[in-house]
């Protein structure tokens, strides 16, 4: 094998698995994210995930494990993605505001060319405080929901409005981590420990 | 435990093995088996959401039918999910939204002929016998495209889907070449045929590798019922 490589533009999912000291390479996909009309948020983090990483797999010569992964944010079936401007992360934050949400996310692994090894979603439920109008101005004006499904990252100012999590936290971030190295591991493709013991 | 919170286990487990085999969930539809089932606990789980039973006999199903229809009739759809005599599909139509154990061709025909009648089109899954038990009903597996083909002749009948009892394992994981089985299958078929899209797969000790192999319909009684004498 060639080594891995993990087909997103997200910088946080780099950072997650550079936390690791994983070896891996970054190739942004350039693929269409618009919803299908009536797509359901898991069908269409599955179908995302799923292109990225065939489509970064397929733009690749060797044998390399391609990771593609997509989040999205969801309440009553309804995928709130990335806001396009101020006045869209307004919506989308008001309608986080004193309730629970979910967020999903797809990850599939696929070797070099576009043999799918994997695909799973992880999701985990959050629930945001109830947001004053000022807060919600102050945080747009901050600009850090501009590229964030939801408009929110948990992982910076936003934490202010995280009132409690179920779930995977590296999940919410982008990638959920104790689930892709399971499968990792499990395809052969990483050991994060190496055992040394009688347990071996 | 109370029907309520077996249901939410069971809708628990079936989101989890989709979303661990990387499929929606709404791609899985649970169907209640109410075989031995009393009409209390049928409206007791239609209370807490459930929408789709499955009964095994005919004549069950017709004195359930009766009573229930008149109470919440608009809130349930019926399933006929045991093996079929030609004598008793007279009872299931324009009542059953689908049949999931069709094997016989003389059954297949008495389907079309009185559906003809009705003036409806009759779904229906063919059941595949993918273990070679004998006692087991299925249509075996070498003779599945010719008895599709017989089926598809039939103008009132339509097939959009396979289903499939694996022999019991205490052990789920050892039904799994069963369900996969069932699958491919199904992929080959849908190949020339998109509307056959079905797979009734899965029960109560086994529905989670069914759903990891594909499952779109999991028939699961004793998880929510309870064990039952019948």
């Amino acid at each position: 094998m060639d080594g891995i490589v993990l087909a997103s533009s997200s910088p946080r999912r780099r950072e997650l698995l550079e936390k690791l000291g994983i070896d891996f390479r970054v190739i942004p996909p350039q693929i269409d994210e618009t919803p299908f009309p009536d797509e359901s948020p898991y069908s269409y983090v599955l179908r995302i995930s799923t292109e990225k990483a065939l489509s970064v797999s397929r733009s690749l010569s060797g044998n390399w494990i391609v990771i593609g992964a997509d989040t999205t944010v969801t309440v009553d079936d309804e995928i709130l993605g990335k806001p396009e401007d101020k006045e869209e992360a307004r919506v989308i934050l008001n309608k986080l505001s004193g309730r629970e949400h979910t967020v999903i996310t797809a990850f599939c692994i696929v070797r070099s060319k576009a043999e799918i090894l994997h695909k799973q979603i992880v999701e985990s439920k959050v629930r945001i405080k109830r947001l004053e109008p000022w807060e919600i101005e102050g945080y747009i004006k901050t600009g850090e929901p501009m590229d964030k499904a939801g408009a929110y990252g948990i992982q910076g100012i936003g934490a202010f409005m995280i009132e409690e999590i179920h779930g995977s936290y590296t999940n919410i971030v982008g990638l959920p981590l104790s689930q892709l190295i399971d499968v990792l591991t499990k395809l052969g493709v990483l050991k994060l420990f190496s055992c040394q013991d009688e347990h071996c | 435990m109370s029907i309520a919170d077996n249901i939410r286990i069971v809708r628990e487990r079936i989101q989890k093995a989709a979303l661990n085999s990387g499929r929606d969930p709404k791609e899985v539809r649970l169907i209640a088996v109410t075989k031995g089932v009393s009409i209390e606990k049928i409206t007791e789980a239609v209370r807490c959401g459930i929408d789709t039973f499955g009964e095994n006999y005919a004549q069950e199903f017709r004195n359930k039918y009766e009573v229930i229809e008149k109470t919440l009739g608009s809130k349930v759809k019926w399933h006929f999910i045991g093996r079929l005599q030609r004598n008793k599909v007279k009872y299931l139509l324009g009542k059953v939204e689908l049949i999931h154990s069709l094997d016989s061709l003389t059954v297949a025909e008495e389907i079309n002929k009185r559906a003809q009648k009705l003036g409806t089109l009759v779904p229906v899954l063919i059941e595949v016998n993918t273990s070679g038990e004998k006692q087991k009903g299925g249509i075996p597996l070498d003779e599945l495209k010719d008895f599709l083909n017989r089926v598809r002749d039939l103008p009132s009948v339509k097939v959009i889907g396979l289903m499939t009892m694996p022999p019991y394992f205490d052990n789920p994981e050892l039904t799994r070449p069963y369900y996969r089985k069932l699958r491919e299958l199904r992929d080959e078929l849908q190949k020339l045929l998109p509307d056959l899209r079905e797979l009734s797969m899965g029960m109560s000790v086994d529905f989670e590798v069914a759903i990891e192999e594909g499952a779109t319909m999991v028939r699961i009684g004793t998880l929510i019922f309870g064990p039952r004498s019948v």
